[in-house]
């Protein structure tokens, strides 16, 4: 089966390294995206979203992507996120409690500047707690 | 010549030293595995995501961002990263030498200064070098938020043109016995033309941008420097945990060293007092018979 390489760096660490995989579906600013082995070069911005990876003989992996940028050159494809988790990482009761915090911030209402803080914040604790559940 | 007691006490206190330093020492040698982890996890991002910014702004045509173009002014400001504490070597007289032969050549008035860490401060404050301000941040653990608000703060700076250049001044790590005292220039972030060139030829492909390649270069360019700066900082805190171990080693086999040293001459000492004591009375007792 064909594949590729996959890297996912973080300001906190290597996430994964030279993983083989065979499809990705990535998250980006405009859109998700799927790559396959011979995508074209790619340089895109990321959004918040989970990162769903094919590594072949059915099993798929999951990451949760927050901002960054995903770069495609050959058969190498490179994640720089600001943060990652893989779904093994993922402590599902910290996720619940942060979500709930956050959700509780914005229904008592905050600042605009704030508002768009808490509400990524929302989005990634949704993030973990969904990958979380699939593992 | 000291008496047995005097040596005794100095023995004792020299004890109490050498447990101090082989603790600091054991402290130091775990923070500085943490913190080397902590590099090398960085490294992979900072060096992947520069590398895509250098092909990126070479690649597209007439790019240009405020961080890249040249400032006017002659001014220039410094960051200057030490430690907040000492018994680590010549780690902080370094810096404060290197900043020092820096602000000559630049000429002292035009250079403002920042800190982080106290120590190169106090330094440079006995020379009569002053700086604009202080920064602080959890020392052993410093966050990428917090590299990210020095940033906002000397780029800030750059951009209205009160700067023309910032660099930064820091002990970078080598090995445990070594580091390298650099000072750098983060802005503006030059590409010389021929590496230009070079990086052209490397990437004959041109990537897909989404969106376009500018709005991706107008994120990741400040996106460089917050990661230049934390490599800076994550390296110093390296370097200096490396210093000071071995510092403290240097300081262990010298308390023990002096140790040996001070019992053989106490024994020495309390040998001659018995012996002459027995002199004495055999000498004593010799008169008394005859």
């Amino acid at each position: 089966m064909s594949n590729f390489k996959l890297n996912i760096y973080t300001p906190q660490g290597v996430v994964v390294s030279a993983t083989p995989c065979e499809e990705l579906t990535i998250p980006t600013e405009t859109g998700i995206i799927n790559v396959l082995k011979g995508h074209t070069h790619l340089i895109s911005e990321l959004g918040n979203g989970v990162l769903k990876v094919k590594i072949g003989s059915g099993q798929t992996r999951h990451f949760t992507i927050a901002g960054g940028l995903c770069k495609v050159l050959g058969d190498n494809v490179t994640i720089l996120a600001k943060t990652s988790e893989s779904s093994e990482s993922i402590d599902q009761e910290r996720a619940k409690s942060a979500l709930s915090k956050a959700e509780s911030r914005l229904a008592t209402g905050v600042a605009s500047v704030e508002q768009i803080k808490f509400q990524r914040k929302v989005e990634r604790a949704k993030n973990r707690l969904k990958i979380a559940n699939l593992k | 010549m000291a008496n047995v007691k005097d040596l005794k006490v100095r023995i004792g206190s020299t004890k109490s030293t050498l447990k101090i330093t082989s603790a600091m020492k054991l402290v130091s040698a775990a923070k500085l595995a943490k913190a080397q982890g902590r590099v090398q996890g960085f490294k992979p991002y900072s060096s992947e995501l520069e590398n895509t910014v250098r092909v990126a702004a070479a690649l597209a045509e007439n790019y240009t961002h405020k961080y890249l173009k040249q400032g006017s002014s002659d001014k220039v400001a410094v960051l200057v990263i030490s430690s907040d504490k000492g018994l680590c070597g010549s780690y902080n007289s370094s810096v404060a030498k290197q900043v020092k032969n820096f602000a000559a050549i630049q000429g002292a008035s035009d250079c403002t200064l920042f800190f982080i860490g106290k120590k190169v401060k106090e330094l440079l404050a006995r020379e009569g070098m002053t700086g604009e301000k202080t920064f602080s941040y959890a020392k052993n653990d410093p966050e990428f938020s917090e590299a990210q608000a020095i940033v906002t703060e000397l780029a800030a700076g750059f951009t209205s043109g009160k700067y023309g250049k910032v660099f930064i001044a820091y002990n970078s790590f080598v090995s445990a016995i070594e580091f390298d005292t650099k000072v750098n220039q983060v802005l503006p972030m030059t590409v010389s033309a021929e590496e230009q060139e070079a990086l052209a030829k490397e990437f004959p492909v041109d990537f897909k941008y989404e969106p376009s390649v500018n709005e991706i270069l107008d994120s990741l360019v400040p996106e460089v420097l917050n990661t230049t700066v934390f490599t800076a900082m994550l390296d110093a805190i390296a370097a200096e945990h490396a210093t000071r171990m071995t510092a403290m080693d240097n300081a262990t086999t010298n308390s023990k060293d002096m140790i040996k040293k001070l019992t053989l001459t106490m024994n020495k000492l309390r040998q001659a007092a018995i012996t002459t004591e027995l002199t004495e009375i055999v000498s004593g007792a010799e008169s008394l018979n005859s």
